[in-house]
This record gives structure tokens, C-alpha cells and sequence, in this order.
């Protein structure tokens, strides 16, 4: 774990310094009192230093040794990575595709990866998910989703 | 005499069928999410805040609150019944109340954890009547100066959230204050580290960033898991005997007094107070053997801790804007997501919507009692749902939340990003409680920093000249220097003192 937080301190008094930086550039005195780069420039100066001291801690201090689930084993890694694809795809769709298909996609693509069975139930519950909260969204909630920007798609309604 | 003819009007605006059924969808809302596997009470706000945007000020927080101290009951029918712990100050409660449900006693458990929830929440909302109006009046007097006093205690105190490693703790705080620097500068209004993105003009925005760090990191930490076992426990009678009753008489009085006592001071945590209950009820016991094989004063006591240091902590975050938990940051987000600032100004200005809030407290009270145990039976069929299912089903709903609260696509990166980075914090045991603390606290300390130095010209002695101020860092300062001294002294030295 030595290593791992001695990276991770180094990160954060990197984004202490970047902070410190941008506070210079935007300027520490304004027209009346601070300026605005005043307060940036605090927050770097002790998140650098507190950086510093994590970076002291963990270099000259006994660290206690990595789990052994620090790491997630192979199917867990899996899924972790199913869930951020999920997310970013989604992310990604929602405006070419609309949100009921974007919807409809992750949560069949989720329910799949979690498990196999009950598989008419998923995909019932995929398509209330997707079309039917897009529903309570837009006409009991007044909170519009997004269509598709795919001519097609939209004439549709999707 | 003000505050109780305030609570009237309070309870009259309260008492509103409107408002009363948003109490209510919050009482069920904030249970459910209490009872899903993995989702705490912090993460179930989050995720039910972009709910609320379409609600007036007043609904919104009236059913948020009842999310709040609805997670708090929810988790705990979870941890009886599963022995799975909804969040930390549930998992003292686990170790009688799961015994209790496996001798077939888990319907008397809830039972007993209702009523002590109940008691302990009535008592510490009518405290907040009585405490509140002269705390506040107090606290109308303060400047900038002091203000900016009582921000600096605010995260200093957040030391106390920081768990096993207060240097970690300080550098998640401080990035926390590093994600309010993006947007518009409050002052010059030009544009400040936004990198030329519109979307980040307005700043990184709460909400998503809350969801990320409590609710999606918390979904990829299970993701590693392997699929949870079904509930497949059966429910015994909710029906409590006289002899239950008179064993938990006295703890859940003196785990109500210890709720109230830690509640009203910020960072102290709701693990610290629940666990303190616990000790106390074991050693008044003539028989402390019994605690950890199904005593009910071990669930008794605190359980109306629990409950009662929830109500409670909302003293400081009514009178002085200082939210005691990261789940009250949250609430702090919400009020000002409705153009509305926690704190003495709030008792001043807006009077109507206070006391209807503190009066809804105890109408949520009510409620949960009497919703929750005729209940229980629909909370353990949602825990026979399979993960596979309810797993997927969270995170759809989180990831339309996040879209939702400006039907941007950016505030769902924002949730993934900082999913991500909480999910790496919890890997590498960097606290993350201390981000949502000053997320919220870091534009107020700004803000009252830049108007103190603008009344001063400049001249940053103007913290020191007022004893308000100046007391309130000092005490910020003994605060953050304590684990130093903690390491200098030696610890022979520090126990003949406490001796």
C-alpha cells in the first residue's frame, strides 16, 4: 500500500500546486478586498501541504499491506466494469438515441450481467423502467427526458 | 410562549393535506431506501433529491427530512432481520436484534425499535422548539467575522468524521473545498476555473457529486461482491409483552438524554452516540451478560438514540447553518437548491416555513410509527426481490436523477466521474464524508471571508477582533492540533491526567 499512497498523495499535491497556480493567475488582491483567485490559492497552499505531509507519512511511517480484495477478483471485476460500460454508454446514447431506448438498453444490459433468470420478468421491468418512467416523468412530474435527435427515431416517439 | 404559538402556525401549515402526503411519501420513500442492501441513508437522499426540485420549498423539505429519519428506521429493519447493518449507527443494534429475530422475537425487536425511535425523536424535536428561537436570536448578532468562525469549526470538526486517519480525512476535506473554486466568482462575477465549458460555469453542481461519491461508489463496491443470499427468514407477531416493555423503559429515557446530549454538536457522528448508549445500557444491566444473545434493552436504548441525535442535529443546522452529519449537508444542498439559506436569517425571514418543517418532524414521528409495523411485512418482501433486479433498478434511477436536475448530460458524467474517484476512496480508506462537508461549507466560508476583509480593507486581523470569532478558531485550531498532541504526549503521561 506504500506505494499506492504515495501515488495517490502526490496526485492530490499535484492538484494543490495546479490550485496555487490558477490562484496566482486569477489574482489574490481585487477592487475590494480578496480577489477572486484569493481563496484558490489558500485551498491549494493547504492541500498541497497537507499532501506533502500523507506523502511523509507514507514514505517514513509502516503502512499497513494491501488486502487481498483490494483487488476484485476476476467476476468482480467484471461487473464493475459491466456497471461503468452501463453508465457511459448510457451517457453517451441519450441524446442520439432518446431516453427510452438508452434506458431500455442498460437496464436489460445490467439485469444480464447480474444474473440470467427470471428473464420475461427483466425484460418487463426493462420496459417499465424505460418507457414507463419516461411516462410518469413527462406527464405527472412535468420533467421532461430526452427524445432521440434521430429523425427516424423521433418520428417515432422515441 | 413564541415558540409555541410558532409551532401552532407550524402545524397548521404542516397539517396541510399537501404537505402532510409528501410526509408521508417520504416516510415510505426514505424506509425503502433504509431497507435496499447498500444504499444508506446519505445515498438515499441523494438519489431521491432530484424528486423534490418540483416541489415548493416548503414540500421539498418536509420530505426530505422524512427521507432522512425514514432511512434511519429503514436501515434498521435490515439490520434486525438480516443482520446486514443499513448504516453504522444500525450496526450496534444488530448485535441483540439479530439474535432476537432468530429466537423468533425479530417482530417484538421492531416493535420495540419503533417506539424508541419514536419517543427518542419526539423528545429531541420538542428540545429543537424550546432551543432553537433563543439560539438563533443569538446567533442573528454574528457578522461575517463570526461566521467565517463558525465555518472554520465546521470543517475542523469534520476531524471527527475522518475515521482511522485524520491526515487523509484533512486532505479529503480540502478536496471537497477544491470542487467549490469552479464557476463564477461570487464577487467580480468573471469566470473562475471554468475552463471554457459552460456546464461548468455554474459549478460543479451538489447533487450528482453526492450521488457519485455515496450512491455509485457504493453500487461498484457490491458489484464486486457475489449475489446476495434471499431473505428468507418468516416474520414473527409485532407484539410486544409487559415485561418488554418495563425493560425498555429506562434505556430508551437515557439513550433519548445521550441522543439529545451528542446530537446538538456537528461532527460527532451517529456511531459514537448509539455505541455510548449501548455501553451505558450494558452496564446498568443486573445481568450484562445477556447483551449480545437478545437483550431488548440492547436494541431499546439505542435505537432512541438514534433517533433522537437524528432530530436533534437539527439544532445547529437551524440555528447556526452548520449541518452535525454528511446526510445533513445533503438537506444544507437542498435548502439551497430552493433559494433558501439554513441559520438564524432563516428564523427571521422565512418563519412560516421553519416552524412548519420542525412541525412536520413530529407528524414524520407519528407516521413512521404508525405506518412502519403494519408494514414491515411489504419491507421483507422487497428483501426477497433478487439483487440481480433491484441492483440495475437503483442505478437507472440514479443516473435519471442526475439527468434530471438540469437535463444536462455533463451532470451525468459528473456522477460517473465521481463515482469513480469515491469508489477509489473507499479503496484506499480516504474518508469521504469530509468531501460532502465542505462541498457545502466551502462557498459559505468564502463568501463570509471575503465580505469580513472587504469591511476591513483588506486587513485579515478583523477574524481576531471580535471574541465570538476569535474563540470559534481558536477552538477550530485546538481542534485540528489535537491529534499532534495526542502523538507528542506520551500515553503513561495522558492516562495518570485522565486518572
Amino acid at each position: 500500500m506504500r506505494r499506492v499512497y504515495q501515488a495517490t498523495s502526490l496526485a492530490f499535491l499535484a492538484l494543490g500546486v495546479f490550485l496555487m497556480w490558477q490562484g496566482q493567475a486569477l489574482g489574490l488582491s481585487g477592487m475590494v478586498g480578496p480577489g477572486p483567485g484569493f481563496f484558490p490559492f489558500w485551498v491549494g497552499v493547504a492541500l498541497a501541504a497537507l499532501s506533502a505531509c500523507w506523502f511523509g507519512q507514507a514514505s517514513l511511517r509502516p503502512v499497513e499491506r494491501m488486502s487481498p480484495d483490494f483487488m476484485p477478483g476476476g467476476g468482480g471485476m467484471l461487473r464493475l466494469a459491466a456497471v461503468l460500460i452501463a453508465l457511459v454508454a448510457f451517457a453517451i446514447a441519450l441524446k442520439p438515441l432518446g431516453f427510452n431506448l438508452s434506458m431500455l438498453g442498460f437496464t436489460l444490459f445490467l439485469f444480464f450481467v447480474f444474473g440470467r433468470e427470471y428473464p420475461i420478468s427483466k425484460i418487463v421491468i426493462a420496459i417499465g423502467a424505460s418507457f414507463g418512467v419516461h411516462y410518469v416523468f413527462e406527464t405527472l412530474l412535468k420533467l421532461p427526458l430526452p427524445y432521440s435527435s434521430v429523425d427516424l427515431l423521433r418520428s417515432l416517439g422515441l | 410562549m413564541y415558540a409555541l404559538q410558532s409551532l401552532i402556525m407550524g402545524f397548521s401549515v404542516a397539517l396541510q393535506p399537501q404537505h402532510l402526503l409528501f410526509a408521508f411519501l417520504g416516510c415510505v420513500m426514505g424506509t425503502l431506501t433504509g431497507v435496499l442492501p447498500g444504499i444508506g441513508p446519505i445515498a438515499g437522499m441523494a438519489i431521491l433529491l432530484p424528486i423534490t426540485f418540483q416541489l415548493d420549498a416548503t414540500s421539498a423539505i418536509i420530505m426530505l427530512a422524512a427521507i432522512y429519519y425514514g432511512s434511519m428506521y429503514g436501515g434498521t429493519i435490515t439490520t434486525i432481520l438480516m443482520n446486514v447493518p443499513g448504516e453504522g449507527a444500525s450496526a450496534i443494534t444488530a448485535l441483540d436484534g439479530y439474535q432476537m429475530a432468530k429466537q423468533g422475537r425479530a417482530g417484538a425487536a421492531l416493535a420495540i425499535a419503533a417506539i424508541g425511535s419514536f419517543i427518542g425523536g419526539t423528545i429531541a424535536t420538542i428540545t429543537l422548539v424550546v432551543a432553537a428561537p433563543p439560539l438563533a436570536s443569538i446567533a442573528l448578532r454574528f457578522g461575517p467575522p463570526e461566521f467565517f468562525g463558525l465555518m472554520v469549526l465546521g470543517v475542523s470538526l469534520l476531524m471527527g468524521l475522518s475515521g482511522s486517519s485524520v491526515l487523509r480525512g484533512l486532505v479529503s476535506g480540502m478536496f471537497g473545498l477544491a470542487l467549490t473554486i469552479p464557476g463564477t466568482d461570487l464577487v467580480e462575477g468573471i469566470p473562475r476555473m471554468s475552463f471554457g465549458s459552460m456546464d461548468l460555469l455554474d459549478g460543479v453542481t451538489f447533487v450528482p457529486v453526492i450521488m457519485g461519491l455515496f450512491g455509485i461508489a457504493e453500487i461498484l463496491l457490491n458489484a464486486e461482491a457475489e449475489s446476495r443470499e434471499v431473505f428468507e427468514a418468516k416474520m414473527s407477531s409485532l407484539m410486544l409483552t409487559l415485561k418488554d416493555l418495563k425493560d425498555s423503559f429506562w434505556p430508551i429515557v437515557r439513550g433519548t438524554v445521550i441522543g439529545i446530549s451528542l446530537g446538538v454538536i456537528p461532527g460527532i457522528g451517529t456511531i459514537a452516540p448509539t455505541l455510548g448508549s449501548y455501553a451505558v445500557e450494558k452496564r446498568m444491566s443486573k445481568h450484562p451478560e445477556r447483551f449480545g444473545t437478545g437483550a431488548i434493552e440492547g436494541v431499546a436504548g439505542p435505537e432512541a438514540t438514534n433517533n433522537a441525535y437524528a432530530n436533534a442535529a437539527m439544532i445547529p443546522l437551524f440555528t447556526l447553518g452548520v449541518p452535525a452529519s454528511p446526510t445533513l449537508a445533503v438537506l444544507v444542498g437542498a435548502f439551497m437548491m430552493n433559494g433558501l439559506q439554513p441559520g438564524p436569517f432563516l428564523f427571521r425571514d422565512n418563519p412560516e416555513f421553519v416552524w412548519a418543517v420542525i412541525a412536520s418532524l413530529y407528524i414524520g414521528n407519528v407516521m413512521l410509527l404508525i405506518l412502519n409495523l403494519p408494514l414491515v411485512g411489504l419491507w421483507v418482501k422487497i428483501l426477497k426481490v433478487p439483487y440481480s433486479i433491484l441492483f440495475p433498478l437503483i442505478l437507472a434511477f440514479t443516473a435519471i436523477g442526475s439527468y434530471s436536475i438540469r437535463n444536462s448530460v455533463f451532470d451525468v458524467w459528473v456522477l460517473i466521474a465521481f463515482g469513480v474517484i469515491g469508489y477509489l476512496f473507499k479503496k484506499l480508506d480516504i474518508p469521504i464524508a469530509p468531501v460532502a462537508l465542505t462541498l457545502i461549507l466551502g462557498p459559505l466560508m468564502e463568501k463570509s471571508l471575503r465580505q469580513s476583509m472587504a469591511m476591513s480593507g483588506g486587513d485579515v486581523t478583523i477574524l481576531l477582533r471580535s471574541p465570538v470569532s476569535t474563540g470559534l478558531l481558536a477552538i477550530s485550531v485546538l481542534i485540528l492540533l489535537s491529534p499532534i498532541v495526542r502523538l507528542l504526549v506520551p500515553s503513561r503521561l495522558r492516562e495518570s491526567i485522565w486518572k
